[in-house]
């Protein structure tokens, strides 16, 4: 197997080892949401409260999971962020015989394939859930007969017109998650080269953390000032949950969208390239891994 | 092995095996230590064993048998006169030694009967 | 012969101060080298720009005249303080590690030297002492077989017995065309075992001298050294 390969398979096991635990936290907290709402501690044991819904505790395990899914899927994405960084910043890896742009590459499309990797793990465990739940909540079972058989509700439509959406939705998905860990690495590689050039203050920690705060107080200033800009970026996030989320509750399309959907991938590809071509740059001529000890 | 920091070490080398040859542990026709296996011994380059070796290759003190190694020469000849030199040597450092203890050459005969006794 | 490591004109930059200028070393196969200088005076830089992970400086830096930085590593085995390892992370994962990402780490020579250094594999680092570590860090470092070593302050926690004896390994397993380039305050202890002598002073090489040079001036290694540092005193 080749340098390349071995890197990006060293770096995935350690990186999916912790979204494995993290995955278990998921499994641990969505019991916990479901168990605390639908049951309430009364007369020295438990009461189910009724008027939450009638469904069963899988099938409301099944719904607080999935409702997990993105709060822990940004947290997945800020810890393999961080993780990146150490590796960025740590002499073991970069001593391995490759150039710093394979290393960065290989770094980046673990972090992006591990997120997959969690990705379809939440799958399984909703399709498992689902499963459960059909087979043991009688009424749960009725609405998804219902709600399968109907012909003119979402189901039917999703490979109509919706085949576009999903797939731009997972494209734009794709490059938002890119996004976030390419501006992760870029703070970070661009404000240490910035203070490895300055000369020598105490208190270096302080100055990256004013850094890192200039930087996005710019950029947040710069979206506000450019509306057509920053709703174009707000708009697809927003778009691409309501979305996807929207399958089940059937929403209504958005016609006129495809267009500005269309252009807010190509920015969103835009920003990435940029990125990545910089930070790889930085990367390979300034950052420069800590001394030991 | 301890060498001396402030004497070229491949000297010290030379001196030691010498000594082994003069004193019996290194015997006529016997096969000396690889080149490795000294550097080891006594914890020093490859190199510098090298060169003692090259050097005594040269005197004649040693010879190299192709793909043996290297052999303690059998010429009881050059041996004795390694042997002689030596005791030169020694004899050299004692005197030096007794001068600048402040004991003239005239006294160190006298001395040296008077403690042999 | 050609020389292994080649070094034109290197200057290198850091907060806008010069820590290395107009730096010039060649060094041939074969040799034991020491780097010596005061602390802080950029042996370690020095040795992080060879083995290719200081960047941004000028000048030249080849090995078998190759420049590349990629192929420079796969030819230098630097020791490594083990930084990228979490502290939980257990000998033999390390172990791991270097077999399935370098291609000429020697699993059979490493055992050799662990049983010789006596390091048990199912500790894990938090759990090694600093002279355990180091002496494992220079296992690993030995087990891959390079052209050129460059250790940093290997010694600094190990006990002077076992110093000795690493010193007996290092020499027996050395490859006959390999370089060894060491960084190290206990002078004394590796003086019987250098060929050469390279010291670095006010930012630049000092000198690069051949240790059986200095001996024929009657002089110890480290008189010589303490020499160039004390004439600045004054």
């Amino acid at each position: 197997m080749s340098l390349f390969n071995c890197c990006f398979t060293e770096l995935f096991k350690l990186k999916t080892k912790k979204l494995n635990t993290l995955m278990l936290f998921q499994i641990l907290t969505s019991m916990a949401i479901t168990f605390f709402s639908l049951y309430k501690f009364e007369n020295n044991h438990f009461i189910r409260n009724t008027y939450v819904n009638d469904f069963n505790f899988i099938t409301n395990w099944m719904t607080s999971f999935f409702f997990l899914v993105l709060a822990f899927g940004f947290i997945a994405v800020c810890l393999i962020a961080i993780f990146a960084q150490r590796v960025n910043r740590s002499q073991t890896w970069r001593l391995i015989p490759m150039s710093s742009t394979n290393l960065y590459l290989d770094n980046t499309l673990s972090s992006f394939v591990s997120i997959v990797y969690l990705g379809i793990l939440d799958v399984i465990g909703l399709l498992l859930l689902f499963g459960m739940s059909v087979l043991t909540d009688s009424r749960f079972k009725k609405n998804v007969i219902t709600g399968f058989s109907s012909p003119s509700n979402a189901m039917s439509q999703l490979f109509n017109e919706r085949a576009f959406k999903i797939w731009g939705s997972i494209l734009l998905l794709i490059l938002i998650t890119l996004f976030v860990f390419f501006v992760v690495d870029f703070l970070n590689f661009s404000s240490r080269a910035i203070l490895e050039f300055l000369p020598t203050t105490s208190g270096q920690a302080f100055l990256r953390v004013i850094f890192i705060i200039v930087i996005v107080v710019a950029c947040w200033v710069a979206f506000s000032a450019n509306n057509f800009l920053a709703s174009l970026i707000a708009f697809p996030i927003d778009f691409v949950f309501s979305s996807v989320l929207g399958i089940f509750g059937g929403y209504r399309e958005y016609n006129d969208r495809y267009v500005n959907f269309g252009i807010s991938l190509i920015i969103m590809l835009v920003f990435d390239i940029f990125l990545l071509i910089a930070n790889t740059l930085i990367f390979n001529y300034f950052f420069e891994a800590r001394e030991k000890k | 092995m301890e060498f001396k920091d402030n004497i070229p070490i491949y000297l010290q080398i030379k001196q030691y095996l010498y000594r082994q040859i003069v004193t019996g542990e290194l015997k006529p026709g016997q096969k000396i230590p690889s080149v490795r296996e000294l550097a080891v011994q006594l914890t020093v380059n490859v190199n510098t064993v090298q060169r003692a070796l090259q050097q005594m290759n040269v005197e004649g003190i040693l010879y190299t048998k192709r793909g043996e190694g290297n052999f303690v020469t059998e010429d009881t000849d050059l041996l004795e006169k390694t042997k002689q030199e030596l005791i030169d040597d020694e004899l050299n450092k004692f005197v030096q030694s007794m001068n600048d203890l402040g004991v003239s050459n005239d006294q160190i005969h006298d001395i040296l009967s008077a403690y042999l006794k | 012969m050609s020389n292994l490591l080649e070094i034109e004109n290197l200057t290198y930059r850091k907060n806008l101060k010069v820590i290395l200028k107009d730096i010039n070393l060649n060094l041939k196969h074969g040799k034991i080298v020491a780097l010596l200088g005061e602390n802080g005076a950029g042996k370690t830089t020095l040795m992080r720009i060879i083995a290719g992970i200081n960047k941004n400086f000028r000048g030249m830096v080849a090995i078998d005249g190759v420049q590349s930085v990629a192929d420079r590593k796969r030819v230098i085995s630097f020791s490594d303080s083990l930084s990228g390892f979490k502290e939980s992370t257990k000998v033999a994962k390390i172990i791991n590690f270097y077999e399935y990402l370098y291609d000429d780490f020697d699993k059979n020579k490493f055992k050799q030297l662990q049983k010789f250094m006596r390091l048990n594999e199912n500790l894990r680092l938090s759990e090694m002492s600093k002279g355990m570590r180091e002496k494992l860090i220079i296992a690993l470092t030995f087990s891959r077989q390079a052209e050129l070593y460059l250790l940093d302050e290997p010694f600094s926690g190990i006990d002077a017995m076992a110093r000795k004896k690493i010193i007996s390994s290092i020499i027996l397993w050395k490859a006959d065309e390999a370089t060894i380039l060491i960084s190290d305050h206990f002078v004394n202890e590796i003086a019987s075992m250098l060929d050469e002598v390279v010291v670095v002073k006010d930012k630049t090489i000092y000198c690069h001298k051949s240790t059986e040079e200095i001996r024929e001036n009657n002089q110890s290694i480290e008189e010589f050294y303490e020499n160039i540092y004390g004439e600045g005193d004054e």
